[in-house]
Formats: structure tokens, sequence, C-alpha cells
């Protein structure tokens, strides 16, 4: 008999039992793609490291080099595991011919190098260490991706001519931070064509254990060594390499969560109603004297079968969608031979949504033991609590029409239904929001500021070893030029606490000029005062009003610290000070500089670079895109995916909701009917209830961003040095945009359900 | 003499092909101004059904219906909905009120619209009649706070506040105890002493014998009607007893 309920039961509700089916699927499609996702991640950022063999440490250097000295550092240091230079040769890009025509793709450093010896591989796609051939070449992957460059492509340099062969993955280069491109040639080839370019050193090494990098570094800086270029240590390009796919990953699972959580919202809606529904056939099973035990059993066998078919149709259609998702990850990173851990995470994915729905349905059915089987069969109604309500007058109001009114009383006597979709439309409001004001905040030019760099659009770096006093009187005479600051980086002695003393890189210069973000106090304006990067004061635990004595012409002086700023430049370990020092030498020079107006800043640049042939000057913008351009194509493809999703589910809840809704109205619907309310009052009714949740949830949606989601992103950011970040949001869009499409959404969602009134027959619900 | 309704040749079927109903076959009814009449029949035999169908509350398949000269199918649903709530009232077995609004807001619903501007005008008015049905004093309580009897009564103040020509009821003492049935019937009475056209479905030989005239139904047709004018209640009751156990009512 039991299974005959059963059947004729799931024929006799076919909507509302596909509509639990679909919603188990999803959410067990989503948790188990997360699963294949994530082990996938983790496998191939390993494999890939260590098959490259990122350096721990490394520091770029312009200008001459003295390598044995170099040499006996690395072999008397105990840290030290491996030690390899490798030269880059900075080629300009107008120097690179692509098919015959001049490559343009100049906001990155682009530059040729040959393979490593010992650790650092340029790998392929398969993650194999390539060797190049003579007269062939190896890509940047970016280059590959992006479509600049493409196999088989012919690149001429210095007039030798090579064909492309292949994209290369470069652990440390790809991290970007660099903002170089390392194309990979044979040696011999890199011989012939060193003319061209700049040759630059990178000094990397190998530890033997990562954890003393920290005093690793103090020993590089104290052994007064070639440090002219950017030092970059490995956790920023594990940290990076991760990211630009971590953050997609992070905010894809992210949606993932919140939507397995809207789905359970929606298993739970729509099995309320059901069993609502059945209240009068479980009245009349418990009045015949069937035990609810048994009662139970009727219905957990009908939703076990469910959640069964849904969990398994969901792992079905991961692991059939999984490619998609692994796609950027492959390309990045590479196959990793993780399968068979996907696969079983995946399972445990979906298992678990199984477990959750059952224990779920379980706790549910526990209520029907409250039910006396009199109240089931005579009411049939179970109103959310209408009893304990309380009442607002009709008679007593007079701003809103009758039908507003009615509407609001809808949303009052239905509360916790309500409440269910409006906790759904606040979830679909801030998974819209979220990645977009990342986006935003991220491509603002409030960012650079973040990055420790000021905001100027141009920023030059000189070696300190250049004879510059004309420089200042240059910069005031160059008509292009706006405004300027120019910057002496220098290294100090400091006392650590314990009277060890440790050495400091510098920035001296009036910091109030091109500020970079404080994320407590200010800029140094006096002689005793400095600021330490956010980095280097967690790092030396130190805070703002503590003093750091600095060796200063063998003298001790103490400086009191004015502010904390975010910085990711040089490892992110920074200081700045504004007092002035003549007799310690500058390691290099940096100015930041704003052009006048109608200056092409990429000509400009060039004609500095002509002027101070020994200088590295960078459009900043070009800067912050090569640091972050890939990771912010990426936040945009979730962020555009997340607008798609939260509209499609919006629009997908309210379909359902109102239709729960009106089926459950139905009642109120025929007395209203009855007594001459047409189809167009009532649709009114309810639309004043679902236009007005939306625009609260939306309203509660973006004051859940501004806090738990600024909280997330931040807590993320920090990771990478950038401290107190702040949304820097797009207000057309957060504003204006979110808001319409989520408010028409709704409107449309319950214009369509809302027809279904005009169908609805008296004589059905009102009989004599 | 006017005729107030005017149902011609009205057929109404439930369902598709195989399991059709014909609730309603060919039935043709008129009902003069000020009358009181009362529907009797088994169940299932289309009352309720044709209650609907002469009141515009449902779609019928064929037939046309009038009231007072006006054709009733051939309007669109906002003018039938208006005419309705102008025009009829309604009393239905289970009193249908909304649970979230208290007795006097739904008593005064229907009106709302239509007394924007004199809302204490309308709510003095549902208080009169509150008053004349036996309910005064139990205008702010819940619709769960209040016996069967009163809520019928309230149904019954919603169904005339705005004095509409014709009241009909569906069976609108059937869940009441004989006691409260005499009352509400009361109030029928003098509604229509007053000149409301009453059309009542009904079960019960004691409502019927109020009524001026009595309509019986089989399978969703007429079958007969009893006329009364200077009748006795014993007579009236004796007629009606006669023929509801011809009918196997
Ligand atoms: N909504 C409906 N769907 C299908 N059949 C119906 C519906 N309403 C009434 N009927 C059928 O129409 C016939 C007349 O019903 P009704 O007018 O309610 O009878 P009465 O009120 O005389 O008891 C019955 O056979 C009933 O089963
Ligand atoms: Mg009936």
């Amino acid at each position: 008999m039991f299974t005959k309920i059963i059947r004729n039961d799931l024929k006799g509700s076919k909507l509302i039992s596909f509509t639990i089916f679909s919603f188990i699927l999803f959410a067990s499609f989503l948790l188990s793609t997360v699963g294949i996702v994530a082990v996938n991640l983790s496998a191939s950022v390993n494999l890939f490291a260590e098959n490259a063999k990122a350096p721990h440490f490394l520091q770029m250097h312009m200008g001459n080099f003295d390598s044995e000295s170099m040499l006996s550092f690395a072999q008397n240091n105990k840290h030290v595991q491996d030690y390899q230079t490798m030269p880059f040769l900075n080629v300009d890009a107008s120097d690179i011919l692509v098919n015959g025509i001049r490559f343009s793709e100049n906001s990155q450093d682009n530059g040729f190098s040959y393979q490593s010896e010992n650790f650092d591989f340029l790998l392929d796609l398969d993650n194999r260490i390539i060797y190049p051939k003579e007269s062939e070449i190896y890509i940047p992957l970016v280059y590959y991706i992006n479509g600049n460059l493409k196999i088989g492509d012919n690149i001429t340099v210095s007039n030798r001519d090579f064909t492309v062969k292949g994209a290369i993955r470069d652990a440390q280069m790809s991290s970007m931070l660099s903002s170089s491109k390392r194309f990979l040639i044979h040696p011999n080839d890199y011989e012939k064509i060193k003319s061209i370019g700049r040759e630059e050193f990178l000094i990397e090494f190998l530890l033997n254990d990562l954890s003393s990098i920290n005093m690793f570094q103090a020993d590089y800086s104290n052994a007064n060594l070639e440090s002219n270029g950017p030092t970059i240590t490995y956790s920023i390009i594990r940290l990076m390499n991760a990211l630009t796919d971590g953050i997609m990953i992070a905010i894809l699972s992210l949606i993932a969560i919140l939507i397995v959580i809207v789905s359970f919202l929606c298993i739970r809606l729509t099995l309320t109603a059901k069993i609502e529904d059945e209240y009068k056939t479980i009245g009349v099973l418990k009045a015949i004297g069937i035990r609810l035990s048994n009662i139970k059993k009727i219905y957990q066998a009908k939703y076990t079968l469910l959640s069964f078919l849904g969990c398994v149709f969901g792992l079905i259609l991961s692991f059939v969608f999984s490619g998609f998702f692994l796609q950027n990850i492959r390309m990045f990173f590479g196959e990793n031979g993780a399968a068979l851990p996907a696969a079983i995470s995946a399972i445990i994915g979906a298992m678990f949504i199984f477990l959750i729905v059952m224990f779920y349905i379980s706790r549910f059915l526990n209520r029907l033991k409250k039910m006396s089987p009199a109240s089931a069969i005579n009411t049939g109604i179970v109103s959310d609590s209408a009893s304990k309500l309380k009442y607002f007058k009709l008679r007593k109001q007079k701003l809103l029409s009758t039908d507003s009114f009615l509407g609001l009383n809808l949303i009052l006597t239905r509360k916790k239904t309500y409440l269910t979709f409006v906790i759904i439309l606040i979830i679909a409001s801030f998974v819209m929001i979220l990645p977009n004001n990342i986006y935003s905040s991220l491509a603002s030019d409030k960012f650079i500021t973040y990055m420790g760099l000021g905001n100027g659009q141009a920023m030059m770096i000189l070696p300190g070893s250049d004879q510059l006093n004309d420089l200042d009187t240059y910069l005031k005479n160059d008509q292009d030029v706006g405004d300027y600051a120019i910057y002496d980086n220098k290294s100090y002695e400091f006392m650590l606490d314990d009277n060890t003393v440790s050495k400091m890189w510098l920035t001296l210069g009036n910091h109030d000029q091109f500020p970079v973000l404080y994320t407590t106090g200010h800029a140094p304006q006096h002689d005793n005062e400095i600021a330490l990067s956010y980095l280097n004061a967690s790092g030396l635990e130190k805070e703002i009003g503590d003093t750091l004595s600095l060796i200063i012409n063998r003298q001790r002086i103490d400086l009191v610290i004015t502010g904390i700023y975010s910085d990711i430049t040089n490892g992110g370990k920074t200081a700045r000070a504004a007092f002035s020092d003549a007799v310690t030498p500058s390691l290099s020079k940096s100015v930041l500089m704003n052009f006048k107006q109608d200056i092409s800043v990429n000509e400009k640049i060039k004609s500095l670079e002509q002027v101070y042939p020994n200088a590295k000057v960078y459009h900043i913008e070009s800067y912050r895109d090569a640091v972050f351009g890939s990771t912010l194509n990426s936040i945009r493809t979730s962020g555009i995916t997340a607008i798609i999703l939260s509209i499609g589910l919006t629009f997908l809840i309210t379909l359902l909701f109102i239709n729960m809704l009106v089926v459950k109205d139905r009642q109120n619907i025929s007395i209203l009917k009855s007594v001459g309310f047409t189809y167009k009052n009532l649709r009114k009714q309810y639309m004043t209830g679902s236009l007005l949740l939306v625009i609260v949830s939306m309203i509660l949606g973006m004051l859940l961003v501004s806090t738990l989601g600024q909280a997330i992103a931040g807590s993320f950011i920090q990771t990478m040095g950038i401290a107190n970040f702040k949304f820097d949001i797009n207000k057309l869009f957060v504003l204006f945009i979110a808001p319409i499409c989520m408010v028409t959404t709704v409107y449309i969602g319950t214009g369509l359900t809302t027809r279904s009134i005009k169908e609805m027959k008296l004589s059905d619900y009102i009989r004599g | 003499m006017t005729r107030i309704i005017e149902a011609q040749k009205i057929t109404k079927i439930f369902g598709q092909e195989k399991n059709q109903t014909i609730a309603l076959n060919d039935v043709s009814i008129f009902i003069t101004a000020n009358e009181f009449v009362c529907v009797m029949g088994p169940s299932g035999s289309g009352k309720s059904t044709l209650l609907f169908a002469v009141s515009g509350m449902d779609m019928i398949d064929k037939g046309s219906v009038s009231i007072n000269g006006v054709p009733l199918y051939d309007m669109d649903e906002q003018k039938l909905a208006d005419f309705r709530r102008k025009k009829m009232g309604f009393v239905f077995q289970n009193p249908t009120m909304l649970p979230s609004l208290d007795i006097l807001d739904n008593i005064m619903l229907p009106s709302y619209e239509d007394y924007k501007k004199d809302k204490s005008k309308l709510s003095q008015m549902a208080l009169k009649l509150m008053k004349l049905t036996g309910i005064e004093g139990i205008e702010n309580r819940k619709i769960t706070e209040v016996s069967g009897g009163q809520l019928q009564r309230a149904s019954i103040c919603r169904a005339i506040l705005h004095n509409p020509d014709i009241l009909f009821g569906d069976e609108p003492t059937g869940a009441l105890n004989s006691k409260s049935s005499e009352e509400i019937l009361d109030i029928f009475e003098q509604l229509n002493k007053k000149g409301m056209t009453i059309l009542l479905v009904t079960h019960d030989p004691k409502v019927a014998a109020r009524a001026g005239r009595i309509i019986f139904m089989k399978d969703g047709a007429l079958e007969s009607e009893l006329n009364f004018e200077n009748e006795n209640q014993h007579t009236r009751l004796d007629l009606i007893n006669q023929k509801m156990s011809e009918l196997g009512i």
C-alpha cells in the first residue's frame, strides 16, 4: 500500500517533486564541482611548483654585477641550498617584429632568456622542461592565451628569425610582479642578439628551508650585494600564481556555497508547502490508526528516492562539466594526475548533500508528532503564525490603497515564507554585487596607492651610481612634465630590539606629494619621523608611536613611527622617511611624475628613457595592469557569471515563491474575488509585496557586501601585503544597474506567476 | 413587475471529454424584483452551480444571463467585478473571511474603494448593521475569536453593507444550529420586506418555508416549482417535505 501511496503522490505532485529534485541536483552538482576544482587546483599548483623549482629568493639587478663576491656569499651562507644567476635581456617591444610587424605588447618588459641549469625552469604546457633548438622560440603563456602570438608565428629580433614552437609556463614571471615576460631561446641565439637590449640579472637562490627566508633576506641586505631592482620571494610567487585563478575559484566557491544554501532554503520551503498540503492525508492516516513511524516511512521513502536521484545526477553532471571549470587551471598549471582524488572529493560532496537532505527531512517529519488528527482533518490549514499576528487595521490607515495594504498584510501573514524569499534575494544581490565591487576596486586608480606606489602617471627608476645632479633641473625645465617628486632609495642599518643590527631599504623624500595609502597614521613629515610598510611593521612587530633606531652616519638616531602603509613592491618590506642625508650614497633614485595634458604617456616614457639610458620608466597604469591584469580578467569573468547567475536565480525563485504563495492563498484569493476584487487588484497586491521585498533585500544585500563582503575580500587581499582594503564601488552599477536588474526580474517573475490567478475558478474553492 | 434575473438556457459542463459532468443542462430561470426564492434538490443536482452561474461567479458554456436587463457575460472582468460588487451580495455555507483582518475590516473590505473618501460613514453603516444582526461589540476581534453563528452574521453584514439589489446565499445556515438559523432567516425576511431580492440554496425545509417560491432541481435540470402565497407555516412544511421525499432528498 505504501508504494502505491508514493507512486500516486509523485504522479499527483509532479511539479513540486520535480522542483525538489532539481534543487537537490543543483546543490550536489555545485558541491561536487567545487570538490573537483579545489583538488585539481591544489594538485596542479603543487606539481607545477615542484617541476618548475621556483626560486625562494630573487633579486633583479640591472647594471654591473660582481659575480665572484656573489658566489662566495652564496657558498658561505648557511641557508643557501642552490644559487644561480640568469641573464635576462630586456628588449624594447619596438625591436621585436612578429611576422614582419612591430610587436604591440609594450606594457610589459619583454625579454629573452635561456633555460636555467639548476632550478627556476621554464616548462611547456605538459610541465616538461623545454630546451629550444637554435632559431626556435617559446613564448610567454599570457601572449599565447590572449592570442597576441600563435604557434608557427615568425619572430625577428636583431635580424635573427625565430619560429614560435610553443608556450611556456614561467613560475616567477607569470607571477607578474616583475611585470617582465620571458621568451625562451637557445643560449647561442641569446649571445647573438645580446647587443639589441639591456641585460639584467636574475640573482636566484634556493634555500634549504623556506622558513629561513627572513633571516636570509637580512643576510643578503647586510652583505651589501647588488640590489638595483625589485626583490621577489617565493611566497609572493606562490601567491600570485594561485591568485589569478584562486580568486576566481574563491569567488565561484563562494557563489556555489551560497547557491547550496539557497537550494536548501528552497527544498525546505517546498517540503513545508507540500506537507501542509498533505496535512489532511496525514491526519486521515493518523486517524485510522497508522503509526507515526509508518507515516514517516512513506514520506521518507519518497524523498530518499528523490534526493538519491538528484545527487546521482548532480554528480554525473559535475563530471561532465568539470572540464569547463578546469580549463584555466590546466592552461596555467598543467595536468596533475589527480583524477582519482578529485572524483573522490566530488562523491563526498554529493554524499554530503544527500545526508543533509535526509537529516533535514527526518527532523521535519518529527513535527508530525505534535499534530492531532482532528486538527489536521478539520482545518487542513497550518498558517504561519496567524494567531500570534498583531493586527493592522485597514480602516485606521490612510496612506495606502486597499490593494497595497492587503499586499503588505499578505507578507505579515506569511512571514516565514517571505523571510525565506528575502534571504534568497539578499544572497542573490550579494552574489551580484560582491565580485563586481572587487573588480571595480582593483581596477580603480586609487588601488595604485594600495600597491605602495604614489598615484602619479609615471615612475622612473634610476641607478644610484649615476651622477644625477641635473635631474631636478631637467624635470623642472621639461615642458611636458607637470608635478613630480624625486626620492632617494638608501639602505640603512637599524637596531632590532635585542640590539642586533639589520638593514632596511628606506625611501627619502617628500611623501606628501604622491601619497600612498596609509592604513593608520600619516606620512613622515619631520626629520625624526618614519613610516613602515604593513609587512615590515608586522614583521618587526612595531606600531604607530613606537620608535625605531637607525644608524645614520655612525650615529644612532631614534625615529618615531608615524604611519603604516600598504605596499607590495620590493617584497613588501619598505620604509619611508623625510630627513635629508647627503652622506649615505643612494642605491637608486625614483621619480614619480604627472605629465601635462595632451601628452602621450607612452611617447614621453620613451623619450625619457632616451635621455636617461640607464633608467627604467613605468607607466603606472600599465604597471598595475601588468601585476593585476589577468587577475582582473578572471574577476571580471566571475563578475559577469555572478550577474547572470543571480538574475537567473532571482527569476526562478520568484516564479517558485509567488506560485507557491498563490497556491497556498487560493482560498483567500477566492474570497477576495467573490466579493468583487479583480485579477488586476490581486496582482497589484502580490506586486506590492514582491517589489517591496526585493528593494529591502537589495539594500540589505548591499549592506552585507560592504560589511561581510568587504571583510572577506579584505582578508584575502591582506595576505598580499595590502592592508585595510576598502571597496571602491562602481556607483552606477551598484546603485542603479544592479537594483534595476533585480527589480525588473522580480517584477516580470511576479507578473508571469500571478497570471494563474486569472484562471482560478471561484467555484473550485468556495463550495456550498 | 420587472425581471431582475433572466437566465436563458444555460448549460455548464465540468471536466474534459471522458469525465464530463453536465452540471446544468439547458436551464432557464426568471426571478422578479423583490422575490424570495429558494432552490432545493439532492446533493450534486447543480444548485450551487446554478447560483454561481446566475451571479456571474463562474463562466457558463451555453446560454445567457441578464441582471436588470444587463447581459452579464458580455462584460469584461473589471466591469463584471464592479457590477457584482455593487448590485449583488453573497453568503456562503462556510464563512469566507480573510484571517489577516479583523471582523470590521472584513465586513468593509469590498466597499472600501467605493467609499474611499468617506470611510467613517462606511464604518458607521457597518457598525449599525452589526447591531442589527446582533453582533455588536465584536468588531475588533480576529475571525478565529468568534463563534460560527457570529461569523456567518458578519458575512451577511459584508454581503448587504453596500445595499445590493440581490442577495445570493448558498446554504447560508447549513453550518448553524436551529436557533442561530432562525435568527438569520429573520434578518433575510426583513431585508426582503425592504425590497431586496433573495435567492437561497438550501436543504432545510424550515428555511424554504419562508420563501415565496421554491425551485426543485434534479440532475442539472429544473424539476418543478412550488409557489406560496398565504399558506401557513404548517401547510408549507408539509408540501415541501412531500416534494423532498418524492425527490429522495
Ligand atoms: N469544479 C468542479 N469540477 C468538476 N465537477 C464539478 C465541479 N463543481 C461541481 N461539479 C459537479 O457538478 C455537479 C453539480 O454540482 P453542485 O452544483 O455543486 O451540486 P449541489 O450544489 O447541488 O450539491 C456535481 O455532479 C458535481 O460533482
Ligand atoms: Mg452545493
